[in-house]
């Protein structure tokens, strides 16, 4: 039985230690550490027979999967034209880091002959891309489609795990928690006037090919936006209840997320 | 003769790796699919896949096993090329649009990590654990060379050993590892294995030094690109290096930048070329080509031996 906050602090320092270069350190921001799925993993991981390195090399690997692929998303897109030096040598190592942290899960469960997961693993990113292709071409023909791949982008790598561990209630939890999580994040961006790519795929799926949308049209979206947040907070809350009691620690965890993705009426068109 | 004609007995088990390759790539995605696609079958020679066939005929050949070293092989050389692609920038490889241009960086980071997955999935079919510690270290040592040669860019006052171990991580070890992994599949000794690992690595080191050589002395359609182009964007290569031994000729190369003009890099390219440095180059390349020829030498006469012997000789002297 773990201790699962010391679990992820001592995790995280872990992860920071891995990824270090000196280099890459030097030009970079500190590789960002998603706590959520930190948790959720340490919370799976805390039901299963198996020895604290185990744990340790197992979620070590699993995190600098996320790492790697969390660096990828800060590739820029934008071309040479209106890149400065600095933008350009950035763009060139967030490239190289990410496969360099890919390279490094890849060696940690390679030293210890673990097979099994490496197998696990690469069968999750390889979705998490097909899935994220997916999305940043806006090649849904329904909601129910992006819902789907949203929650595949976010929370394959723990399902697979949970899968594979027999752990079905894990893989449910991880699903609608993760999937709320990134519905929230979308939300919010789009309110602060950024850009939220689930925002445009709902818009392609209702509009389709319009480049500009009426304040009824976007009005309708946000409320689409809005269901499927408060459909995510009720598989949350019914995965929620299938945990051991042994999880007090995430159990908490949920209900801040379950406070914080809170919907009120109309909260688009009051604050947006 | 031509490269692939020199490996022309292995066009079966070739064929199967191209197959296995395509369906290794086959996404629920359209635009991942024509994507990885787009790239297999832009004409790479294979060159990977046909050191881990000839390495694996020391062993107990069996294609349905080796195959799926071949094929990591390939897929991860092809990754790493869609990502090298958004990090030079470049618009065209071996003469056809990168993934980058023809999609956007996004696409070809999302290709890249695609081809990465697969890779490992279709690796995970060999249990052996030293075969996965040989492919991880290759992995990320081929990362570290790549960081390197960013951080290393228009340092003039680098080492040649820190030009050596650029090279060796960025090329050699990756057609090492293909030797050795593909003689490890086939159930060889540790001897044979290792040997072949040399063979590869030495191979692999005159290899890139041949093609930093071909970087001043092809033309430009030759090469695809202007002659001089990777010292033009700070790669400092061993014709630089050997060249930058007199004191003038280094003050000459370290004005070099990246908007130097055509004429301005004329003059610097022919002056390294009479400092003699290309040729003292071209002897490095071809004391490493002996040294791979030496390891050869300890193992059992064969068809397979032979071919790596022609192969490495054809790499060692290729023009273009």
């Amino acid at each position: 039985m773990l201790n699962i906050n010391n679990t992820v602090i001592e995790l995280k320092e872990s992860i920071k230690s891995k990824a270090y270069h000196p280099y890459l350190q030097k030009i970079l921001d500190e590789p960002k550490i998603d706590e959520d799925k930190l948790l959720l993993l340490a919370g799976l991981f805390n039901e299963l027979e198996k020895s604290s390195e185990e744990i340790h090399t197992d979620m070590l690997s699993t995190m600098m999967v996320q790492v790697a692929l969390d660096t990828h998303e800060l590739v820029t897109v934008s071309s040479k034209e209106i890149e400065s030096g600095d933008e350009l040598k950035n763009r060139q190592l967030n490239v190289l880091a990410g496969d360099y942290f890919s390279g490094l899960y890849y060696q940690l469960l390679a030293t210890t002959g673990n097979v099994i997961l490496i197998k696990i693993l690469s069968s999750g990113i390889k979705e998490i891309n097909e899935h994220k292709i997916l999305l940043y071409q806006k090649s849904f023909t329904d909601e129910d489609m992006l819902v789907s791949s949203l929650k595949t982008i976010e929370s394959s790598l723990i399902q697979k795990l949970a899968e594979y561990f027999a752990k079905p209630e894990w893989m449910e939890l991880a699903g609608a928690v993760l999937l709320l999580n990134r519905l929230h994040l979308e939300k919010m961006q789009y309110k602060a006037g950024g850009q939220s790519l689930v925002f445009d795929a709902l818009a392609e799926i209702n509009f389709p090919q319009q480049k500009e949308l009426t304040r009824i049209e976007l009005n309708y979206l946000s409320t689409k936006m809005d269901k499927c947040i408060m459909d995510a907070q009720h598989m949350t809350k019914k995965a929620a209840v299938k945990l051991s009691s042994q999880n007090g620690f995430v159990q908490h965890w949920i209900n801040t997320i379950l406070d914080e993705t809170a919907i009120k009426a109309n909260s688009f068109v009051e604050e947006g | 003769m031509k490269l692939k004609m020199l490996y022309s007995f292995l066009n079966t088990d070739l064929q199967l790796i191209e197959k296995e390759l395509e369906a290794a790539i086959q996404a629920e995605s359209p635009v991942l699919r024509e994507a990885s696609l787009h790239l297999l079958q832009s004409g790479g020679k294979r060159i990977r896949p046909v050191f881990v066939l000839l390495a694996a005929q020391f062993g107990n050949y069996d294609i349905h096993v080796v195959k799926n070293a071949a094929v990591t092989l390939e897929l991860i050389h092809t990754a790493s090329l869609v990502h090298d692609d958004v990090v030079d920038d470049s618009d065209l490889r071996r003469g056809s649009a990168t993934i980058k241009s023809k999609w956007d960086n996004r696409v070809a980071m999302y290709t890249g990590d695609y081809m990465f997955a697969r890779a490992l999935e279709v690796m995970a079919r060999i249990e052996d654990p030293l075969a996965h510690k040989i492919l991880a270290r290759t992995m990320v040592e081929l990362c570290l060379g790549e960081i390197e040669q960013i951080k290393d860019k228009f340092d003039f006052d680098q080492t040649w050993r820190t030009y050596f171990r650029r090279i060796k991580r960025k090329t050699a070890l990756l057609i090492a590892s293909s030797c050795q992994l593909g003689a490890l599949t086939a159930g060889t000794s540790a001897d044979i294995h290792q040997r072949l690992f040399r063979f590869g690595y030495y191979v692999g080191m005159s290899y890139q030094i041949t093609d930093d050589i071909l970087d001043f002395t092809a033309s430009e359609k030759e090469l695809g690109k202007p002659a001089g182009s990777d010292l033009r964007q700070g790669n400092i290569t061993l014709p630089v290096l050997i060249a930058m031994q007199d004191p003038k000729l280094k003050a000459l190369v370290k004005t070099v930048h990246e908007q130097i003009s055509f004429d301005e890099m004329t003059v610097i390219i022919e002056a390294i070329k009479a400092t003699g440095s290309i040729e003292k180059a071209g002897e490095v390349s071809k004391m490493y080509l002996k040294k791979a020829f030496a390891q050869l030498e300890g193992l059992p006469a064969s068809r397979s031996k032979k071919t790596l012997a022609e192969i490495a000789k054809n790499i060692g002297n290729r023009k273009f």
